[in-house]
C-alpha cells in the first residue's frame, strides 16, 4: 500500500513531464498516480453495463506519451486537473443511441457529470460525446461515438500518423485539414438530417410518405457512401506528397 | 492487453495479451516497457485496453490493428 501523492506532488510531476525532464522514478511516480482512477473506472464500467449491452473498451490509465503530448499542447493544463486520466470507449449504432446513453450517464453518475458535445463544436472535425464522470472522487471520460464519427476518427489518426500529429489538433497540412474537416461535416449533416427526419411527427403517422424499413435503408446507404468517401481519402494518406516548399 | 504502439510510424509493434486475474502483472510489464524505453531515449505509445475479450479491443481501437481497407469495412 503506498502513501497517496498529494495534489502538490502531482502537480510537480507534471511540471517535470511538460518540461521533458522526469526520471525513471517519475514515470513510476505517474504509475502509481494512474493506479488510483482504477476503482473509479471499475464503478463507471458496472454503471454502464447496467445502461446498455454495447461493451466498452477501458483504458485503465492515459499514456505517458499522450500525457506529455497533453501537457506540452496545453500549457494551462495540470496533470492534476487532467479529465481524461481514465476512461473507456463506446461505438453505438447512430445519433439515438449516443444521446440516449450519454443522458442516462448524466442521470446515473449525478455528482457533477460533465457532457461534452463535440458534435456542435468539433475538435479539428472530431465529432463524438464525452462524458466525464466522478465516482469515488475521481474524474473518469466516457467516450461515446457512433459508427460513423469513429470512422472519421480513425481516418484522421492514420493521417496523423502517415503525416503530421498535429493534424489531430488542427494543425498540419492545410489541404489534409480541409478535407478531413469536410467529411467531419458531410458525416454530421448525414446525422443531422436523418435525426431530423426520424423525429419528425409526419413520420410517425399512418401516412408517413415511407416507412421505418425504408428510412433504414436510406440510412445505411447513406453510411455506406460515406464510408467510402473515407476509404478513398484514407488511401491517399499512403501516397501523400506535401507541397514543394512546405 | 497491453498495446506497444510507434506513432511515428503508425505500426503496432507488440500487443500482449493477459487474464482477468493478471491485471497486476499487465501494469507491471507496462511499467517496465515505459522504464526500458526511457532508459534508451525512446517514447512510444505504450496502452493498456480492458474488454471482455479481444474482438472488443479490435473494434473499438481499431487504428491499433487495421490496415485502411480493412478499417472502413
Amino acid at each position: 500500500m503506498f502513501k497517496p501523492l498529494s495534489n502538490s506532488q502531482v502537480a510537480r510531476l507534471g511540471g517535470r513531464l511538460r518540461d521533458g525532464v522526469y526520471s525513471a522514478d517519475d514515470l513510476k511516480l505517474l504509475s502509481e498516480y494512474g493506479a488510483l482512477f482504477a476503482p473509479a473506472l471499475k464503478e463507471v464500467v458496472q454503471g454502464i453495463a447496467k445502461l446498455t449491452s454495447v461493451q466498452p473498451t477501458e483504458r485503465p490509465a492515459k499514456s505517458i506519451q499522450s500525457i506529455i503530448y497533453k501537457l506540452q499542447r496545453l500549457p494551462t493544463t495540470r496533470l492534476d486537473s487532467m479529465l481524461d486520466m481514465a476512461g473507456c470507449r463506446l461505438v453505438v449504432g447512430n445519433t439515438f443511441e449516443q444521446d440516449d446513453l450519454a443522458e442516462s450517464m448524466m442521470k446515473l453518475f449525478c455528482d457533477d457529470p460533465r457532457l461534452i458535445d463535440l458534435r456542435q463544436v468539433p475538435h479539428a472535425g472530431y465529432r463524438a460525446v464525452h462524458v466525464v464522470v466522478k465516482a469515488q472522487g475521481r474524474r473518469v471520460e466516457v467516450q461515446i461515438r457512433t459508427e460513423l464519427q469513429d470512422s472519421w476518427a480513425q481516418c484522421s489518426e492514420h493521417w496523423a500518423f502517415k503525416v503530421d500529429p498535429a493534424i489531430k489538433y488542427g494543425g498540419g497540412p492545410k489541404e489534409v485539414r480541409e478535407r478531413l474537416e469536410h467529411l467531419s461535416t458531410r458525416i454530421r449533416q448525414h446525422e443531422e438530417q436523418f435525426a431530423s427526419r426520424f423525429f419528425s411527427a409526419p413520420f410517425f403517422s399512418k401516412d408517413a410518405p415511407y416507412g421505418i424499413p425504408q428510412f433504414w435503408e436510406e440510412f445505411i446507404a447513406s453510411d455506406a457512401k460515406l464510408k467510402a468517401w473515407l476509404l478513398e481519402w484514407k488511401r491517399g494518406a499512403d501516397l501523400y506528397q506535401p507541397p514543394e516548399g512546405s | 492487453m497491453l498495446i506497444d504502439f510507434d506513432q511515428s510510424s503508425g505500426k503496432l509493434l507488440s500487443s500482449r495479451t493477459f487474464a482477468e486475474s493478471e491485471r497486476a502483472l499487465a501494469e507491471k510489464a507496462r511499467l517496465d516497457l515505459e522504464l526500458a524505453l526511457h532508459a534508451a531515449g525512446n517514447m512510444r505509445e505504450v496502452v493498456i485496453l480492458r474488454a471482455r475479450d479481444e474482438a472488443q479491443i479490435r473494434r473499438t481501437h481499431r487504428r491499433y490493428f487495421e490496415t485502411w481497407e480493412e478499417l472502413l469495412t
